[in-house]
């Protein structure tokens, strides 16, 4: 609804005299770091990689630190444990367990006398339909490539899903997500338009890859989005408040579990 | 309830069985030139001031005394004092008419006593609003603006640029109660808050309870902004209105048949995008954006005994661009009331009330085409009977019923292959009230006014009712039939004002009054938006219940030229909402699962100082206050301060006649930046930077302050005629005060954060022309 205001103050701006904008100084508190994490496990070949930063005052350049150290032990509910390797610093690898939909995965950290936990089992995959280029209209009359990707949602079941797109072989980083609520059972279709596509050239190869995700994981991407949209301070925009994490501990970030399936696009 | 009834009819029919003869004087009091009868006019016996009465919402007084002859004053603002002697050997029914005074400069000065009502009243945490002044002082684009001018009262807070929502006494904007004639106003501004619906030109009254309201008064926890409109001239035909930079008005009034009824009719519509024809940008000249408003009102006096009022409010606001996308809004609001005078004493005024808010979103791609609306429509029947039993005692008790009818959304999709819709199921909720108040003048100095309220609140069918777990899980629901009754809320709602009167200058007063409110907007945006949705109560969410307690010492001063006042109050609130962090509230069928509850307190101090008589007149107010929430779930638990939290707040508004033809206005605020969350520091994520949070609302926004200045120049003025500019300056020493701060890699050097302040009006010079025949 940010936007609502932000159209409408722009449409009045037209005809008053003008808003303006400055930079400020701002003497902010600061607080206690936090542990970042964000790792994954998934029914694609691994090793699955977890990285590991610290948050920094908000005055301070953009050095995040690699946090070295941590004890990372990832753990699935078919006996297989092990203990994660640091590949580099900040960057811990799981090479021996393999993801497989449906067994239930269990991430703890312990790093200087904290534990995070984390367990989250994994959905079954769906696979795609189809991916397609069709038109879509603006409300300036102009024609814009809209990406779609069509699958089936199983039905009576809590379904979520993450689209991850790349271009030949590289994330774009365009990305879309959502969940089966008033759609269950029924052929979905995920339509996007980014800025991510330009420079795309006939025979460059789109792939669509639609991972299957557990709800706190939704959860996460959701109210990161929301943070996104209704972010900044005062009116216009809703009180921020970080992103709901699914691990457990004071840690912000996610521990992901999904499972994938894929399908090309090439441009002709 | 019926024995708390039955108890106070005992107590008036005691005071008859007094041995010496008594008599009533009533009527109504009315505005000698165009018959508006005047609310709140004092009626007094000369000799003693203490003995007397007022009139009530209708212009109606009831005075009842030993037989005798004695003189009356009749009092009201803006009025000559009139002197009325009478030989009351016999029941009586006097019309008054009052004069409006002249210019101060015209008048010889002669030494009249002024009145004192703010030092013997039994109003506590009340302000009100002279038209007059509202009229002369400088305001945004130069609309006139009641909203606005309230919010420069203490313990009124404006909600920002941007937002003519108010924050009374540390309550939300939804806790407000806006009436318009009785009839509940849903969302009372325009274009997102930069006007408010009511227009000035159709205004008569305007009264705020800050949490204070007498028992007739219920369903909100923070105030009651009571604003009745003008009834028409029952005199003359008359026609007034305003060119505006951006808006222009006209108001036509009259007699049906005079003296016995009347008419009023006052539209005003924006016309800012009448100029983007001249835009070369296509874009530009596609854009709609405009409001307009429509109130009308005709009453007619049946005979002595009865007379009915219609009146009814149509306004929207239009915002869109092309064909191709649309979105409206606006209130509908209509009331029909019967004034029955059954005898002097006993005065009842029936009303049936509609109200209606809606809101519609379009979207037409050509090949496809979406649509989101909401509405929320009340039907509401009101029964009020005032007693006027002694001159020492008067009662009011009646009832209220209301049923309300809310669709909180329906989106449509539709192109080639789609056909989707989704509506979410229309809730019913049934309100019920009743409430008895008594007003007693003990000998000596003190006076009391006590009253209790009995609310409840149903969900009504048909309908499914969820009911939740802490998760937000459906945990168990139940299914009602159309019209069936579900889960039933009652509350006992007592409220009392004491008054001490130490003498003719001052009073100590004190309240406690307990509110509560069943229908609850949920927004989550800082801003309040027309798409916000009211919700009832339910299995999940409680009623708000509100206990206030205040305590005040009025004193005026050099024969009541100046008032002032100071008033504390301690407020705890009871089931208050808040949203978890990413809460979807549009078009969410379990839209309640997005929901937490807690508490809050809210406490201040409001200092007033006002000069009210003189060449020069206006106000200084301040406020000192607090206010917090604690909510399970949000800032771990602890308390934090409320967005509508503000420390410090000042206004000062002056009003100078320079001559006859000119005056000058200014005002001046100052508050405490809101309370807000800042980032407290920064990490990255998928190769994204975010800002950590940690405390909710525990960072300020800069202060803010800002001065405008106003000056209008009478051209002419006669009786009937009248004409006048009005110049005035928004923002005058043009200081950019903060929208919003918004954090981002700053341009220069990405590798630092940097903060923006948006700033929305620096100075605005505007300009309009009043007139009058």
């Amino acid at each position: 609804m940010k936007n609502l205001n932000l159209f409408l103050l722009a449409a009045l701006t037209i005809f008053s005299f003008a808003s303006c904008e400055k930079v400020i100084e701002l003497d902010l508190k600061n607080t206690e770091p936090r542990l970042v994490v964000s790792g994954s496990v998934s029914d694609q070949t691994g090793p699955y990689a977890f990285n590991i930063t610290e948050t920094i005052d908000y005055n301070q350049p953009n050095d995040f630190p690699l946090i070295s150290g941590a004890t990372i032990t990832l753990s699935d509910n078919n006996g297989t444990s092990e203990t994660l390797t640091e590949q580099s610093p900040g960057l811990y690898w799981a090479n021996t367990i393999t993801g497989v939909a449906g067994r239930t995965y269990s991430m703890k950290i312990n790093y200087e006398n904290k534990e995070y936990n984390s367990t989250i089992t994994m959905a079954q995959p769906i696979s795609i339909d189809s991916v397609n280029i069709e038109a879509f209209t603006t409300f300036s009359g102009e024609e814009l490539p809209l990406l779609t990707t069509y699958f089936q949602d199983p039905p009576n079941e809590k379904n979520y899903y993450y689209l991850n797109y790349q271009i030949n072989g590289e994330d774009s980083g365009d990305f879309s997500f959502l969940s089966d609520d008033l759609r269950d059972g029924e052929e979905i279709v995920v339509g996007t338009i980014s800025e991510d596509y330009e420079g795309v050239a006939i025979g460059d190869t789109i792939t669509v890859q639609l991972q299957s995700i557990d709800a706190s994981m939704y959860e996460y991407y959701r109210t990161r989005e929301a943070l996104e949209n209704g972010g900044g301070s005062g009116l216009g925009s809703s009180t921020p408040d970080n992103p709901v994490s699914n691990i457990t501990g004071g840690a912000l970030g996610y521990f992901k579990v999904y499972s994938q399936t894929e399908k090309d696009y090439i441009i002709q | 309830m019926k024995k708390i009834f039955l108890l106070l009819l005992a107590t008036a029919l005691c005071s008859f069985a007094q041995a010496q003869k008594k008599y009533t004087i009533s009527g109504h009091v009315v505005d000698a030139k165009n018959g508006e009868e005047i609310i709140g006019a004092t009626v007094v016996i000369k000799d003693n001031k203490k003995v007397g009465t007022r009139t009530n919402s209708y212009g109606f007084y009831s005075l009842t005394l030993s037989e005798g002859a004695y003189t009356l004053l009749i009092r009201s603002v803006g009025f000559e004092t009139q002197e009325l002697p009478i030989s009351l050997t016999k029941n009586t029914t006097e019309e008054i008419k009052l004069s409006a005074k002249q210019s101060q400069l015209k008048k010889v000065v002669i030494k009249t006593r002024k009145d004192n009502d703010q030092i013997i009243n039994t109003e506590i945490g009340v302000a009100k609003l002279d038209m007059k002044m509202v009229n002369k002082i400088p305001v945004l684009f130069g609309e006139r603006d009641i909203l606005k001018t309230i919010q420069l009262l203490p313990g009124v807070k404006s909600a920002g640029e941007g937002n003519s929502g108010f924050y009374v006494r540390g309550g939300s904007a939804d806790q407000n109660l806006v009436l318009l004639d009785e009839a509940p106003v849903y969302n009372a501004s325009h274009l997102l808050g930069f006007f408010s619906v009511f227009n000035s030109d159709a205004i008569k009254d305007v009264k705020l309870y800050k949490g204070t309201a007498p028992s007739p008064y219920g369903g909100r926890l923070s105030s009651v902004l009571d604003v009745k409109m003008k009834d028409g001239n029952n005199q003359n035909y008359s026609v007034s209105g305003g060119i505006g930079l951006i808006a222009s008005r006209l108001n036509i009034e009259g007699p049906i048949v005079k003296d016995k009824g009347s008419f009023l009719v006052s539209a005003r519509r924006t016309y800012a995008d009448a100029f983007t024809v001249f835009s070369k940008d296509t874009n530009v000249q596609k854009a709609k954006l405009y409001f307009y408003d429509f109130n009308a009102k005709a009453n007619y006096k049946i005979n002595d005994n009865n007379r009915i009022y219609l009146s009814g409010y149509f306004g929207k606001d239009v915002l869109g661009f092309g064909d191709q996308f649309g979105f409206d809004w606006g209130n509908a609001t209509a009331t029909l009331r019967w004034n029955h005078i059954y005898n002097q004493k006993l005065f009842s005024n029936t009303s049936l009330i509609f109200s209606n808010f809606n809101y519609n979103i379009d979207v037409n791609l050509g090949s496809a085409e979406f649509n989101i609306n909401s509405r929320i429509r009340d039907w509401n029947l009101k029964q009020d009977y005032q007693y006027f039993a002694t001159k020492k005692s008067e009662f009011k008790f009646g009832v209220n019923s209301i049923y309300h009818n809310i669709i909180p959304g329906a989106l449509s999709i539709r192109d080639d292959s789609l056909d989707f819709n989704l509506e979410l199921s229309t809730k019913y909720g049934w309100e019920n009230a009743i409430y008895a108040s008594h007003k007693y003048k003990f000998n000596g100095a003190f006076n009391i006014e006590y009253g209790l309220r009995l609310s409840s609140w149903s969900n009504v069918g048909a309908g499914t009712f969820y009911s939740y777990d802490a998760e937000g899980n459906q945990e168990d629901s139940t299914v009602l039939k159309r019209g069936e009754i579900g889960k039933t809320y009652v509350n006992l709602e007592p409220r009392l004002v004491a008054n001490y009167t130490i003498d003719e200058k001052s009073s100590l007063k004190a309240s406690y009054t307990r509110n509560t409110q069943n229908l609850h907007l949920l927004s989550n945006s800082n801003a309040g938006n027309p798409t916000d949705v009211w919700i009832g109560s339910s299995n999940n969410v409680k009623p708000e219940i509100a206990d206030q307690v205040a305590l005040g010492y009025f004193r005026n001063f050099d024969n009541n030229n100046y008032e002032v006042s100071g008033e504390v109050y301690y407020k705890h609130m009871q089931n208050q909402i808040d949203y978890k962090p990413g809460a979807e509230l549009l078009l969410n069928e379990n839209v309640e699962s997005q929901l937490l509850y807690g508490f809050g307190r809210a406490y201040g101090l409001e200092l007033f100082a006002k000069k009210k008589y003189g060449r020069l007149n206006g106000w200084v107010g301040y406020t000192l206050s607090k206010t917090e929430r604690k909510i399970e779930g949000i800032n771990n638990g602890e308390f934090y301060n409320a967005k509508q939290d503000r420390t410090h707040e000042i206004s000062v508004v002056g009003i100078y006649e320079i001559s006859k033809k000119l005056t000058l206005s200014s005002t001046w605020i100052y508050y405490t930046g809101n309370a807000i969350t800042y980032p407290r520091g920064k990490y990255t994520i998928d190769n994204q930077t975010y800002f950590l949070y940690s405390e909710r609302n525990a960072d300020r926004m800069p202060d803010y302050h800002r001065l405008d200045l106003g000056l209008t120049w009478t051209r002419k003025k006669t009786d009937r005629k009248e004409s006048s500019w009005n110049f005035s300056i928004y923002n005058a020493y043009n200081r950019a005060n903060a929208y919003s701060i918004d954090f981002r890699d700053s341009p220069t050097n990405f590798r630092q954060t940097e903060a923006v302040q948006t700033t929305l009006f620096k100075i605005i010079p505007s300009i309009s022309y009043n007139f009058k025949f």
